[in-house]
């Protein structure tokens, strides 16, 4: 199983790396803020799991645990 | 009339206890009270994938910590040498990428959220020294590979090191220094800075979204006994801006649910007061 994943992507060489002008960064580093980016976006436009759930539980009246320790009693 | 532990703990001021434990633990107890240290809801807001990155930051350095520690109890011949050693120090590489991915993410969200805002500035800051610290402590592991890679950044890194001074006292050049730094004393700072981060999140809330300005200041008003503070979606909270009128937060992130008027989520009366 490892080496399978090791076949997937060979580390064992020299990094690449890109320049513009004084600018250079590693394909590495680059792929790393790419994806950090991607994440960002993703995180804020994609809907959350819970969300339906809570305005389902918005329509309820809120309940603390107090009252619902107390309305567990005859 | 006799008078119970609770009612005397409540008539006694905290600087009037006898003992110092006393006074620590009636602050502690005021400032982060159960319900708010482990709390069992939270604000409609914090349903958004952007509210998650900070967990997912602590959730990586546990691995970080964990995995660490079976490097430390094996020692570097096991771990440069066997398979499953080469996996744990693996480990402790991706999850330190994967805290600075998260940790990065998270910053990211919390800056355009001006997570400073509603009297937030020392969380905003104790992140901020969690980050610089965490990058100290990466460096130091870097150069603890003992490779060509971190002897390559350590000759690197020296030149820059030196010219700031602090090479007089912190030798990049020093294995064993280095080391016992990123084994010890960093890890120890980023924990303690990071547990206050926490605790500060506890103490005023997670920051919620912008929203529209509204006139009243809600929060300010002290919760029900029973109250844990926290809203579902029928709830906001609003934070009165520096002018002194009354700006409302609702939602933005991740496009939660409906704004109006409740109580803080945070259920601190202090948390509207100011940014």
């Amino acid at each position: 199983m490892i080496y399978v994943l090791s076949a997937l992507v060979n580390l064992n060489h020299r990094g690449h790396y890109l320049h513009w002008g004084a600018v250079q960064i590693s394909v590495a580093n680059l792929i790393v803020i790419v994806l950090m980016l991607v994440t960002f976006v993703l995180a804020l436009v994609l809907p959350f799991h819970g969300q339906a759930v809570s305005r389902h539980e918005a329509e309820r009246p809120t309940v603390t645990p107090s009252e619902q320790a107390g309305g567990a009693e005859p | 009339m006799t008078t119970t532990a609770s009612e005397a703990d409540v008539a006694v001021s905290p600087d009037d206890r006898p003992t110092w434990t006393g006074r620590f633990r009636a602050r502690a107890v005021g400032s982060f009270p159960p319900e708010r240290l482990l709390p069992d809801r939270q604000p409609a807001y914090v349903a958004s994938w952007i509210y998650v990155f900070g967990a997912l930051t602590l959730a990586a350095f546990a691995v970080v910590l964990l995995s660490g520690a079976v490097l430390a109890i094996e020692g570097p011949a096991w771990y440069h040498s066997s398979s499953v050693g080469l996996y744990f120090n693996s480990m402790h590489l991706w999850g330190t990428e994967l805290f600075f991915f998260f940790m990065v993410v998270h910053l990211w969200g919390k800056f355009f959220m001006a997570a400073w805002r509603g009297r937030r500035r020392a969380t905003w800051i104790t992140g901020v020294l969690a980050f610089v610290i965490s990058i100290a402590n990466a460096f130091t592991g870097y150069l603890s590979q003992q490779n060509f890679d971190s002897e390559w950044i350590g000759t690197q890194a020296k030149d820059g090191i030196n010219s700031t001074g602090a090479g007089a006292f912190w030798n990049v050049l020093n294995f064993g220094q280095m080391l016992l730094w990123h084994v010890l004393l960093l890890p120890l700072v980023v924990a303690v800075v990071v547990g206050i981060h926490v605790l500060l999140v506890r103490r005023r809330g997670v920051v919620p979204p912008f929203s529209r300005p509204e006139p009243a200041l809600a929060s300010t008003r002290a919760l029900p006994a029973g109250d844990i503070g926290f809203a579902d979606d029928t709830t906001t909270t609003e934070i009165s801006s520096p002018d002194g009128s009354a700006a409302a937060v609702g939602t933005a992130a991740g496009g939660g649910g409906p704004t109006v008027t409740g109580p803080s989520p945070t259920g601190n009366p202090e948390d509207g007061e100011g940014r």
